[in-house]
């Protein structure tokens, strides 16, 4: 192991010890026995939080002109911080019931899960940085992040640099350059570790997520399904934000399920946190975002709409800081214009796009030779739990999937380049999220089979 | 009843899938294992440089004579590359990356360095105060006089 993946390790080591102080702040964790059982969420919520702290320091010091890069030993800070003020007061709470069989039998499921995550940790970690976009725009990015400690204008608001989508947010290149600055060094190889330990928080959070109302060995078998899918392993080791984004997705629309299924304030704080993650991580997590919430609002009942709605404001107002800079410095998207989807005239003109881009994302879809069988899976889980008339959930989890598969449609509708071009560079990654997603809920349409 | 069942169908789909794709997924990752630690680091770091392909060796070199606060234009001769990509704008994605914290400007009027690639600086109506060439290449590092 090179001193820069060791880096790495500690610097995710504090980000985990930053979400586990945060799940009783954010009031995930009532006890410190309800955060012992929820401490498989604590690092991907400390990744979402160091992340998105990380990118709007970075924007704060870049409008101040100064130089504060976030890294080890504000992380160390963070930490620390986040744990003295959760824990603190933390009361123990009441013993919980033992692990049942079936648990372990879910716990079983997911030891080849983390012997796959050991593996990608051991394989990215000697991996070059090779695919066009891992470098070209992410890797980019962050070492300009850890380069110049802030957002500076040159680099992200310069001419020179419009190629590499300077409309993207910045949560996933800010993490990235938290891990340089701990390593003191620009490690392309060693960058992709952070990839493959997004890969077992992604496991880790959605067992504890989904554990309090799915059945645990259906839960661990499908958590195993999806760490051994060859193409999510291939797509995350490329160093592009599809995959980060949709286990961020996943985890958002898993926690409003869970919420609508149990009502439980802690959930729909995780699907803020999740979802803001993904809408600070690519311009199409705000689309998948939007699509959750509309889709849980159909079916969350009147009483629980302001909430809902509540957390719908501040999942959207995590992102205002960058969008706000970005309109500020005048940068808009190179691939399309937002205006032209409400454009009649422009939809009608531009129509024979629509055909292709449905058919090649449901080819990709319906591609169980990369995927594995992950999408039949949801599938499956979709048809019995209408047949066991679990219709609020197997209505969020089919509106959720339709309006997202929507808002991919019009992205692909109303883009400026060439069609065949924008499908075939980019419909198997921006499917990824649908896939995960619908794969990740199954476990909670099924529910937990009555004796 | 039916959930039970439907429980059952759920996890044998799910056991499919593990099953069908936990082996090509160890392999996958035992080749990328292979092939990346066959790499040296430096091998690992031009390989961005070398997927394009370009010559990493010139990156080196543009990056030996740059400072943290240059602002750089790059003279690169027009030319195809790929399919895709022409060569100007595949050495700009190469030197965007490699070439940090020195900042690509469009406009050379902006820069304090021309880099060179295949170009001879010297056609340019601009007078500099060092540059540093790299072996017989047609590659220099020209700072403009101030």
């Amino acid at each position: 192991m090179t001193g820069h993946v060791a880096a790495v390790l500690v610097a995710n080591v504090l980000m985990l010890g930053a979400g586990a102080g945060l799940l009783p702040l954010l009031g995930l964790a009532r006890s410190r026995r309800e955060l012992g059982a929820r401490l498989g969420l604590a690092y991907m919520v400390g990744v979402v939080a160091v992340g998105a702290l990380s990118a709007n320091l970075a924007l704060l010091t870049g409008a101040l002109g100064l130089d504060l890069g976030f890294g080890a030993i504000g992380l160390f800070v963070f930490a620390v911080a986040s744990l003295a003020l959760g824990l603190r007061r933390l009361p123990a709470g009441a013993r919980g019931p033992r692990p049942d069989a079936a648990a372990l039998v879910g716990l079983l499921a997911l030891v080849p899960a983390a012997a796959i995550v050991v593996a990608a940790v051991r394989a990215y970690a000697v991996k070059p940085l090779l695919e066009y976009d891992g470098w070209v725009i992410w890797a980019t990015k962050a070492r300009a992040l850890d380069e110049f400690g802030r957002v500076y204008a040159p680099v992200f608001a310069g001419d020179a640099y419009r190629s590499i989508h300077l409309d993207y947010p910045l949560l996933f290149p800010s993490l990235e350059a938290v891990d340089l600055r701990t390593m003191g060094a620009f490690d392309g190889a060693a960058l992709h570790v952070q990839l493959a330990l997004l890969l077992g928080g992604f496991v880790a959070a959605l067992w504890a997520l989904a554990r309090p109302v799915a059945w645990p060995p259906l839960l661990g078998v499908v958590a195993l399904a999806l760490a051994a899918s060859p193409e999510l392993l291939y797509q995350l080791s490329t160093n592009y934000a599809d995959l980060p984004l949709a286990f961020f997705v996943a985890l958002g629309v898993v926690a409003l399920a869970v919420w609508l299924e149990r009502g439980e304030r802690g959930f729909l704080v995780a699907a803020v946190v999740f979802l803001g993650g993904a809408c600070l991580t690519k311009n199409e997590g705000t689309v998948f975002a939007l699509a959750a919430f509309a889709a849980a609002a159909a079916l969350a009942g009147r009483a629980r709409l302001r909430p809902l709605a509540v957390a719908a404001a501040a999942t959207f107002a995590l992102e205002l800081p960058w969008r706000v800079w970005v309109a500020a410095h005048g940068i808009h998207s190179e691939d399309f214009r937002l205006t032209n989807a409400l454009d009649p005239g422009y939809l009608r003109r531009t129509s024979d796009r629509l055909g292709p881009s449905a058919h090649d994302l449901w080819q990709q879809l319906r591609d169980t030779h990369h995927w594995g069988y992950l999408v039949p899976l949801a599938a499956v889980a979709l048809v019995v739990a209408l047949a066991s008339r679990r219709l609020a959930l197997a209505g969020f989890a089919a509106l959720w999937f339709s309006l997202s598969f929507a808002g991919l449609l019009v992205v692909y509708w109303i883009a400026q380049m060439s069609l065949d071009e924008n499908l075939f560079n980019t419909a198997n990654r921006t499917v990824a999220s649908l896939v995960v997603g619908s794969a990740a809920l199954a476990p909670m349409l099924v529910g937990r089979p009555s004796r | 009843m039916i959930s039970r069942l439907g429980a059952a169908a759920v996890v044998v789909v799910a056991v499919a899938s593990a099953h069908s794709s936990f082996g090509r997924a160890w392999d996958l990752l035992g080749g990328f294992h292979a092939g990346g630690a066959a790499l040296t680091p430096l091998q690992r770091e031009h390989a961005p440089a070398e997927s394009v392909p370009l010559p990493p060796d010139r990156f080196d070199h543009y990056r030996s004579w740059l400072s943290p606060g240059d602002r750089y234009w790059l003279d690169v001769a027009p030319g195809g590359l790929s399919s895709h990509v022409d060569l100007p704008a595949a050495v700009a994605a190469v030197a965007r990356f490699a070439l940090l914290p020195a900042v690509q400007v469009t406009d050379v009027a902006d820069a304090t360095v021309v880099l060179s690639w295949d170009h001879d600086p010297g056609l340019l109506p601009l007078r500099y105060s060092e540059q540093h060439r790299e072996g017989l290449q047609v590659v220099f590092v020209s700072r403009i006089a101030r």
